[in-house]
């Protein structure tokens, strides 16, 4: 309890003095002038660089610069890194920030005093509008877009170097769309969901990437569980959560070669025919009927996925062709019942 | 043993550099808050910064004692604390709010762009321009929201905030359940992507959450109703999509299966005695689980409880008949 008071005081201590320096001090100097470090270099050092990783990770910069002298490196803040620049937000717009902050609720709570930083009003918590997942690694890839640095983290067991194109919330899930370096042939577009990336993304360097200038990851992100060229079969897509039906989008990122795509034809109720469409495209629709029941036409790659989604639409969905997909359902169906 | 003995001080050490960045994100925000308007009430201030006052007043404190070199009076941060009131003097380095973190820009950005979601919010309107504004000091977000747009959703949202008693048809999750109900509708909130409708159900008589885009038809009864207070389960930070009625079920998967309803899990998965993975969830709709179960594949079952073992044939069964019918 002791130590960490006296943490949080001598990295307010390091952000006064490096804030107020017209020019880059040394570690030592550091070490000499700032309350709370200790004296013995090692020591100094590892404190110096823990408090600079947190300052970071907090969105401050520790600006890096060369300076005559021994240690020949000097420390300070730069005050267009550190202070929020001037947003000139008009009294109606600081209302509209702070009503869409106080009724949308983002799980984790993150951000609620963030509206003191806007100069925005304070409003009491209102009955939510929505309420969106909120994930530790969202804030750090939505920087990394804005500041277009390739971001590396851990997703299917291997490591990504990815150049973030933006980040979708879709049927219920957070997915980032980007260029995956490591895929060889120079990189290629993928999806990845949020929730499935195994460690805290590592943003590099900024301005790494180009954004592609009329990129749309709203059109890029397939979610179609039987999507051509999805990994086939050993990920079926789960199903959304609550009430609802058990048909959501599983966004995991395709990988394996299009294989051969033929064309099914489906029956869906009105209980599914939304969740349906929108998986299949507008394309898929050929029929609407006055119950509100749709008949869908598109083609699958993966045909146990779609025979799982199929499955898991109950008795919602029913495969009219071809005739073996809908051999394999009611064969799933009968060994079930 | 040793692995322990070393994974205590690892983990330890990371939440004491997360807490103390997350300190300090709330201390320069205050400070620059204070700067702006020299003085204010710490009920207030507890409030605007979502802590508690006995907290609000320590950090304060220890604000206080932080400064400049050399650390005379004269150097410190001049904050007056009282029982009921801070005044700040000279902060003048702090007298701008610092730039956002990366999880306020975040929460700030996904706020907007969710309300933006919400079909009916003016698309031309000041929080589009905000949001715009931001961007153009911020960087561009690329940050997209959809929400669900289900054909009743702005009569419903009228009805709740006039308070009327509307009848709705409604699909239930079975084919052929629809059902007819007088309800009070009481709250239109989207939860994973997906537009609920909380209401007082007469036929019931209780509180019930449907699924939007299942209202079939929203009919005027000429009535208002008095507004309830909704049950925790609804409105609490753990409501879940389900609604009140939902109960907890345990589903055995086998391991490789198991990523398939991480997402699910009202808990943390644990390792059954036959290898399997068993996995919490939270069942609002038996229709649903058998659903889910069939998706899963003949080797994911119901643990518990014995009256969801079911759920899968029941579900199949019905299926079945659909096919039966549309090949006879």
């Amino acid at each position: 309890m002791v130590i960490r008071t006296s943490r949080l005081e001598r990295i307010t201590n390091l952000v006064l003095a490096l804030l107020d320096t017209p020019r880059p001090i040394s570690l030592r100097e550091i070490g000499v002038a700032v309350a709370g470090y200790p004296s013995e270099p090692g020591a100094l050092r590892q404190a110096f660089e823990r408090d600079k990783r947190t300052l970071r990770e907090g969105g401050i910069p520790v600006a890096v610069e060369r300076v005559d002298g021994d240690e020949q490196v000097g420390y300070r803040i730069l005050p267009e890194h550190y202070y929020l620049p001037d947003l000139g937000l008009d009294p109606a717009e600081e209302q509209a920030l702070a009503f869409a902050v106080a009724a949308v609720r983002i799980e984790g709570g993150v951000g609620r005093d963030v509206l003191a930083k806007l100069g925005s009003p304070g409003l009491a918590d209102l009955p939510p509008v929505a309420v969106l997942p909120s994930l530790p690694a969202l804030g750090v890839l939505q920087q990394a877009v804005r500041s277009r640095s390739v971001v590396s983290f851990g997703y299917r067991e291997r490591r990504r170097a990815v150049e973030p194109y933006g980040l979708l919330f879709r049927s219920g899930a957070w997915y980032l769309v980007g260029r995956d370096r490591s895929a060889g042939d120079g990189g290629s577009l993928r999806t990845f969901r949020v929730d499935r990336i195994e460690d805290a993304p590592q943003p590099g360097d900024p301005d790494d990437f180009v954004l592609p200038e009329d990129f749309d990851a709203a059109a890029e992100l397939r979610l179609a569980p039987w999507a051509a060229g999805r990994t086939p079969s050993s990920h079926p897509q789960e199903a959304a959560s609550g009430a609802g039906a058990a048909t959501g989008g599983d966004g995991l990122d395709s990988e394996a070669e299009d294989t051969e795509a033929r064309e099914v034809v489906v029956d869906v109720d009105v209980r599914e025919a939304r969740a349906a469409l929108s998986l299949a495209g507008p394309d898929s629709l050929e029929q609407r009927r006055d119950d509100g029941s749709v008949r869908l036409r598109f083609r699958v790659g993966d045909e146990t996925a779609f025979v799982a989604w199929a499955l898991g639409c109950g008795d919602a969905v029913e495969v009219v062709e071809p005739k073996d997909l809908r051999g394999r359902v009611v064969g799933a169906l009968e060994a079930a019942s | 043993m040793t692995s322990g003995a070393e994974a205590v001080p690892g983990a330890s050490v990371q939440r004491e550099v997360l807490d103390a960045g997350e300190r300090l994100r709330r201390l320069l925000a205050m400070l620059a808050y204070l700067a702006r308007v020299g003085e204010a009430p710490l009920a207030e201030l507890a409030e605007r910064f979502v802590m508690d006052e006995r907290t609000l007043v320590s950090e304060l404190e220890l604000a206080a004692c932080c400064g400049l070199p050399p650390y005379t009076p004269d150097q410190l941060l001049e904050l007056v604390i009282d029982d009921e009131r801070v005044v700040a003097y000279g902060l003048d380095a702090l007298s701008r709010p610092p730039r956002l973190t990366p999880d306020e820009g975040f929460a700030v950005a996904a706020a907007a762009r969710a309300m933006l979601a919400v079909p009916g919010t003016d698309q031309s309107g000041p929080l589009a321009t905000a949001l715009t504004k931001l961007e153009q000091a911020l960087g561009a977000d690329r940050l997209q929201v959809e929400l669900d747009a289900p054909e009743h959703l702005a009569r419903l949202r009228r009805a709740v905030t006039d308070r009327e008693l509307v009848e709705i048809d409604y699909l239930g999750a079975k084919r052929g359940g629809e059902t007819t109900r007088t309800i009070e509708p009481h709250a239109v909130v989207a939860l994973e992507g997906r537009f609920y409708l909380d209401a007082y159900c007469h036929a019931a008589d209780g509180w019930r959450r449907f699924q939007l885009d299942r209202v079939r038809a929203v009919r005027p009864t000429g009535e208002r109703f008095a507004r309830r207070p909704m049950p925790e389960e609804m409105t609490g930070p753990h409501a879940f999509a389900g609604g009140p009625s939902a109960r907890l079920a345990l589903v055995a998967v086998p391991e490789g299966r198991a990523p398939l309803i991480d997402n699910l899990a009202a808990g943390p998965a644990e390792r059954g005695p036959d290898g399997r993975i068993v996995v919490p969830l939270r069942v609002g709709d038996e229709h649903w689980l058998g659903r889910l179960l069939l998706r899963l594949g003949p080797d994911a079952e119901v643990v518990y409880p014995p009256e969801l073992a079911g759920a899968r044939s029941a579900v199949a069964s019905r299926a079945l008949a659909r096919y039966g019918r549309s090949s006879s």
